[in-house]
């Protein structure tokens, strides 16, 4: 998200030209990967990794304890983040896991970090993706469907969980959302489709609230009244996102690519007549995000 | 920036997806960046910026045959 920002500015201001954008991780076979050291002079390894807080799934969760006690988010509504993912991606030839779970199956999952079932935890797979932009004018020669880029944001917050100023809200995400909303001058109700980085049950529950979706502490109940499942008013995640599509480690050219194909009119789980679609990432644990509006229209 | 002034027109994932042993880290990205370039009919020759996570442009840059004159190495999920 925050380099197709970046490419953007760089293509306006003659920079370049064509930017080609890659990334890809051997997550789970680890060919050829570069280890992430964790540096004990880093703040977090002064300040959080002598104490036990390390890691994915134990860094994130503080914050979602919190938001469990101050907006009453019950077990059975995250468990149900994924129960609803699960369903985009059994349409999904290319979804890693596609079997249909029950709220009851996550709940009875392998506990990994309270209040995380393995369920709840992203997947760790093997994969890339690579995205080409140029200038709208330009792209008129192309032989695909071109998708335009309507607006963006980017943000950082902090590299240490317990520092965020509020744990029941990202920083970030509000930041980063409502640069991408002011940029691309749409409201809420223009989205046709959206994709909200999930590497753990909570993140799409946090970004529907931060980017305005719904009030704070609604959005367990919103997931929970299949706003957005399959048929729904607002399709979220329509590969099966993180939890059940592919997580090879950074998530977030998997969820871009997916808006491109709903802006294409190619997804194996197509929105029918979607016109704008909205894509949120998240950068390590709620240190970072980015947001980037697309759409068909010209 | 201005609304509708940049387009994507090559987006590709890796042929394969899921468990690929055979396949080290940079492969997978020139896998997927050749992919994008194909179907829009773009070679390496081509591409004048390069942005990458998880590997470094430079590497990449070098891999395929890319001149750039705008690099982002930016590297957040």
């Amino acid at each position: 998200m925050i380099h197709l920002r970046h490419a953007a500015a760089a293509i306006n201001e003659g920079l370049c030209t064509t930017v080609l954008i890659t990334h890809g991780e051997s997550g789970r076979s680890w060919i050829g990967s570069k280890a992430m050291g964790n540096n004990p002079a880093s703040l977090a390894g002064q300040f959080e990794i002598p104490f036990g807080c390390l890691g994915p799934p134990t860094m994130f969760t503080i914050p979602v304890l919190r938001y469990m006690k101050e907006r009453g988010l019950t077990h059975e509504q995250l468990a149900n983040v994924a129960v609803v993912q699960r369903e985009w991606a059994a349409m999904n030839p290319r979804a890693s896991q596609r079997d249909p779970i029950t709220v009851q199956d996550v709940l009875e999952s392998r506990m990994i970090a309270y209040p995380f079932h393995v369920l709840e935890c992203c997947l760790v797979t093997d994969g890339g993706g690579a995205l080409i932009l140029t200038t709208a004018e330009r792209a008129k020669d192309f032989p695909t469907k071109p998708v335009y880029i309507l607006g963006t944001g980017e943000s950082v917050e902090t590299p240490m969980i317990s520092q965020m100023a509020d744990f029941t809200s990202s920083r970030a995400f509000r930041v980063s959302g409502a640069k991408a909303f002011q940029e691309s001058g749409i409201s809420h109700g223009d989205v046709d489709h959206l994709m909200i980085y999930d590497a753990f049950a909570h993140l799409p529950i946090y970004g529907l609230e931060d980017l305005g979706f719904v009030k704070p502490g609604e959005a367990g109940q919103f997931i929970w009244e299949r706003n957005t499942a399959p048929g729904g008013a607002l399709p979220m995640n329509t590969n099966g996102g993180g939890l059940s599509y592919m997580h090879s480690g950074m998530y977030g050219m998997y969820a871009l690519q997916e808006s491109v194909r709903q802006m294409r009119g190619i997804a194996p789980a197509q929105v029918d007549g979607a016109k704008i679609s909205v894509c949120h990432g998240v950068g390590g644990m709620f240190g970072a995000s980015g947001t980037v509006v697309m759409t068909n229209e010209a | 920036m201005k609304p509708r002034s940049i387009a994507i027109v090559g987006a590709a994932e890796t042929t394969e997806m899921g468990k690929i042993p055979d396949t080290s880290q940079i492969q997978l990205h020139a896998d997927a960046a050749l992919n994008a370039m194909a179907e829009c009919g773009l070679g390496p020759k081509d591409i004048d910026g390069i942005a990458c996570a998880a590997e470094w442009p430079t590497d990449l840059a070098h891999y395929l045959g890319i001149t750039p004159t705008w690099v982002d190495g930016t590297m957040v999920g």
